[in-house]
């Protein structure tokens, strides 16, 4: 082999290292989004199971705020009910809507449950309702943290995806851009439903 | 977004650090090639006057930079090959941590929660956790060689005094560190000052006198060299380390604001350990006498600290100067007192703790150059061999007795044939047990004790039984025997709930003058042994050490406590906090050094100290460690 043969040959492995490496890179950076989304599926089931075994002990101190405690389990199941619409018709915008809007309903009705929690100190040193309002937060937050890393992942990938050179090969294997969950990780929608004890 | 900006920065900063030690390493091979080629055109003119003045041996300057080459890099693969062979559950373990698996109540449970919901916001996998059950000051760490092999561990008093999003704070910074890869860097480079450590031990060697007491002078020239360069290489070493450690701790404080997107929680955790920490120096400020106020003072100088000053990482966390914040506990149900480890702790066979990153600084174990360990011979080699594979419970009893039997004693010899009836191999155990010399038996007890304490609790109970028959054979117990003794009961015996006396706090303000007194009366008790067993050096020892504490006052003769006194007083400054334990291992340690001949213990006294120290659950200093051989690893793992 002549000079010139050599070093086409050493570019070109180069060239095939770079895109298997680059091309990985991209698979496990979406791969990663698509984790992401569905934890955040999966926090959110939990989220509609425990609300229902929270009103249960609630009902045991206070049956007579019958009120607030229908509220909140009607609220549980409409968002429940746009949840599923949501997920068997991904990409529409319609559910996205009313599910958003169901989410605000029963943020607000579980505000005032957390409310009637203060005002009972009975209801407040309930051993149960204390694991259950741990759980309840915990799921809370962690549906606040995979939705931050579905969009940490999302910007990580776009970011990858748009750089010269990877951005030719993005192209060359359809690596479309990625969107963003808007509006999820700021404080006021956190603290909305916030349990606090 | 500021905290993308604070990550860049503490990035670059550690990238500047990292070549400065490239740096450090270029300079000392240049130091030493050029002192030893001084020393060489020196030496030939003033010896040979030869007039070939310029003439070097050829390889002169390939061999000076492979040597000063291999010690550093060989030996901190080396290092770096044993730390991760700990693993980070070991050092959680050792730490006294029970690991979290089926949480006993609402804290517990907040806690594995919230490290969830961490390994989520970081995309991490979810960690072992452990509980310092005992250990009532805020703080946590991280270990472990790898993020799938990483845990971490948090105080209980963590748990106690922050509200949740504190401690999600907290766990959060832990998490900035396993994400970071902060372990293993921290490892790497504790592993590269030992590396320049040993350039120093290499230097000691030529320097130091052959076996026939000859030194010759060349050795003792060349040596020189390589311990001056070896000892400021580990200084400036040391320097970079801590340096390094430093931006980790900031870039690991903004990536738990990243996790958490919030200021409030890290905040609020590190508010409440700055509290913590100006509480314990107040404490010291207002009553001079109190203990271990001569210790703390003397806190390491800003350059080696490994942690950033609180009132820069708090500034950093919310862009402005905020002051320090109470922690008051936050028990919610003041029935559920802290629970105990049900199991014995596993032996320590070195710190480990310095292989960890924990939150906030705690007092450094080891600051002075390793010096070499006693080695084994051949006879003693092969007994260690041998005694590794003992394994049954009998045998291992045997070999337990054994070694805790005063030497020479017919009767106890008597009684330990006694307690060993039925055992074929027992004598030949026995003979293995005498060829250990003073500095392997109590390596070997303790591997021993980690040993038998995953026996059931009544075999367990029945060793200390025998133990106690075996001692009290010939009608005296000495001092060293009632050692032996507490300590089998420590890690054998049935876990105890904490002492009422036990400490709540970390403060030192809290820290009683009763348990000055039980401080005292241990002390006392030791003086019998340390440094010498002689009354009147004893005395002046135990002087030496409560004078740290009771300073401008008169410290009163010690008075010799009896048996009760002695576990009564032993139970009090175990259930001091886990932070001033080591301390007072620590004084005991300087103060006996400084009393023995050439900075060298004497038998008895290392030994004593040795179990006192495994009494109190500290971590063995190097100064002590040095006195004892180092058992191979396979035998020290207990495996």
């Amino acid at each position: 082999m002549s000079t010139p043969q050599i070093v086409a040959c050493i570019v070109l492995a180069v060239l095939v290292f770079w895109a298997v490496g680059a091309y990985n890179r991209l698979v496990r950076l979406r791969n990663v989004i698509g984790n992401a989304f569905a934890q955040i599926d999966v926090q959110l089931k939990r989220r509609y199971d425990l609300i229902p075994n929270l009103v249960e002990v609630a009902r045991k101190y206070v049956a007579h705020e019958r009120e607030t405690l229908e509220a909140v389990a009607a609220a549980r199941n409409q968002a429940k009910a746009a949840a599923d619409l949501a997920r068997s018709r991904p990409g529409a915008a319609g559910p996205v809507t009313s599910l958003a809007m169901a989410e605000g309903v029963l943020g607000s009705a579980m505000g005032r449950l957390m409310a009637l929690v203060e005002a009972y100190p009975e209801l407040k040193a309930d051993q149960s309702l204390r694991e259950l309002s741990e759980e309840l937060t915990s799921t809370e937050n962690k549906v606040a943290f995979s939705r931050q890393l579905f969009n940490d992942a999302a910007y990580d990938y776009n970011v990858a995806a748009q750089q010269f050179p990877t951005r030719l090969l993005a192209a060359l294997f359809g690596f479309r851009e990625a969107a963003m969950l808007q509006s999820t990780t700021s404080e006021a929608e956190r603290a909305a439903v916030r349990v606090q004890l | 977004m500021r905290f993308r900006d604070q990550q860049h920065e503490t990035r670059q900063a550690t990238l500047r650090l990292l070549a400065l030690f490239v740096l450090l390493l270029v300079a000392l091979v240049l130091v030493v090639n050029a002192a030893l080629c001084a020393l060489w055109w020196g030496g030939s003119a003033l010896l040979l006057r030869d007039p070939g003045f310029l003439y070097l041996p050829p390889l002169f300057f390939e061999t000076n930079t492979a040597i000063v080459l291999v010690f550093v890099l060989g030996g901190c693969w080396v290092e770096t090959v044993r730390l991760r062979s700990g693993g980070g559950a070991h050092v959680a373990e050792w730490a006294g941590g029970r690991e979290l698996t089926d949480p006993r109540d609402v804290t517990e449970r907040r806690l594995l929660n919230i490290v969830d919901e961490m390994a989520l916001a970081s995309g991490l996998p979810r960690p072992r956790v452990f509980l310092l059950e005992r250990e009532h000051a805020i703080n946590a760490f991280a270990a472990g060689w790898s993020p799938q092999a990483s845990v971490v561990a948090v105080t209980r008093g963590a748990l106690q005094r922050l509200t949740r999003d504190e401690l999600q704070g907290l766990v959060a910074h832990e998490f900035g560190h396993i994400h970071n890869g902060d372990l293993r860097l921290h490892m790497v480079l504790l592993a590269l000052v030992w590396g320049l450590s040993l350039v120093h031990g290499y230097g000691h060697r030529l320097f130091d006198a052959d076996e026939d007491g000859i030194r010759s002078v060349p050795g003792v020239l060349i040596g020189a060299v390589f311990i001056a360069a070896g000892s400021l290489g580990w200084v400036a070493g040391r320097m970079l380390q801590a340096a390094v450690s430093r931006q980790r701790e900031l870039l690991a404080d903004a990536s738990a604001v990243q996790f958490t997107r919030s200021r409030d929680g890290l905040g609020g955790t590190l508010r409440k350990i700055w509290h913590q920490v100006d509480e314990r120096e107040a404490a010291l400020l207002r009553v001079p006498s109190r203990l271990l106020a001569g210790q703390l003072m003397q806190a390491p100088p800003g350059w080696l600290s490994t942690h950033p000053p609180l009132a820069e990482r708090v500034r950093r966390v919310y862009g402005r100067v905020l002051g320090p914040l109470a922690a008051p506990s936050l028990a919610i149900d003041e029935a559920d007192e802290p629970h105990r480890a049900t199991t014995a702790p596993a032996p320590a066979a070195s710190s480990p703790i310095a292989y960890a990153v924990p939150m906030a600084e705690t007092p450094d174990p080891g600051g002075t150059l390793p010096q070499p360990r006693p080695k084994s011979d051949d006879d003693e080699r092969e007994a260690i061999d041998r005694l590794g594979r003992v394994h049954g419970p009998g045998e291992m009893r045997a070999v337990l007795l054994a070694l805790i039997a005063t030497p020479g004693s017919q009767r106890e010899r008597r009684a330990w044939r006694d307690e060993t009836k039925g055992l074929s191999t027992a004598d030949a155990l026995r003979d293995e047990v005498k060829k250990l010399s003073a500095a392997a038996r109590l390596p070997w007890l303790e591997v021993l004790l980690g040993r038998i304490a995953r026996a059931p609790l009544h075999d367990r109970q029945d060793v200390v039984e025998a133990a106690r028959r075996v001692m009290a054979a010939d009608g005296q117990v000495r001092p060293i025997d009632r050692l032996h003794w507490l300590a089998l009961r420590h890690r054998l015996g049935e876990a105890r709930p904490p002492s009422p006396s036990a400490g709540t706090s970390n403060d030192l303000a809290d820290l009683s003058e009763s348990a000055l007194m039980q401080v005292a009366r241990l002390t006392a008790f030791l003086s019998r042994l340390v440094p010498d067993g002689e009354l009147e050096t004893g005395t002046a020892w135990y002087q030496a050490v409560m004078k740290r504490w009771v300073r401008g006052a008169i410290v009163p003769a010690p008075e010799l406590p009896d048996a009760d006194e002695v576990a009564q007083a032993l139970a009090v400054v175990q259930g001091l906090p886990w932070m001033l334990r080591p301390v007072l291992v620590r004084a005991w340690l300087e103060a006996a050094l400084a009393a023995s001949p050439m900075n060298r213990l004497s038998d008895s006294a290392a030994d004593a100290l040795r179990l006192a120290g495994l009494l109190l659950d500290s971590p063995m200093p190097p100064e002590l460690a040095r006195h004892y051989i180092e058992l191979p690893a396979a035998i020290s793992s207990g495996t």
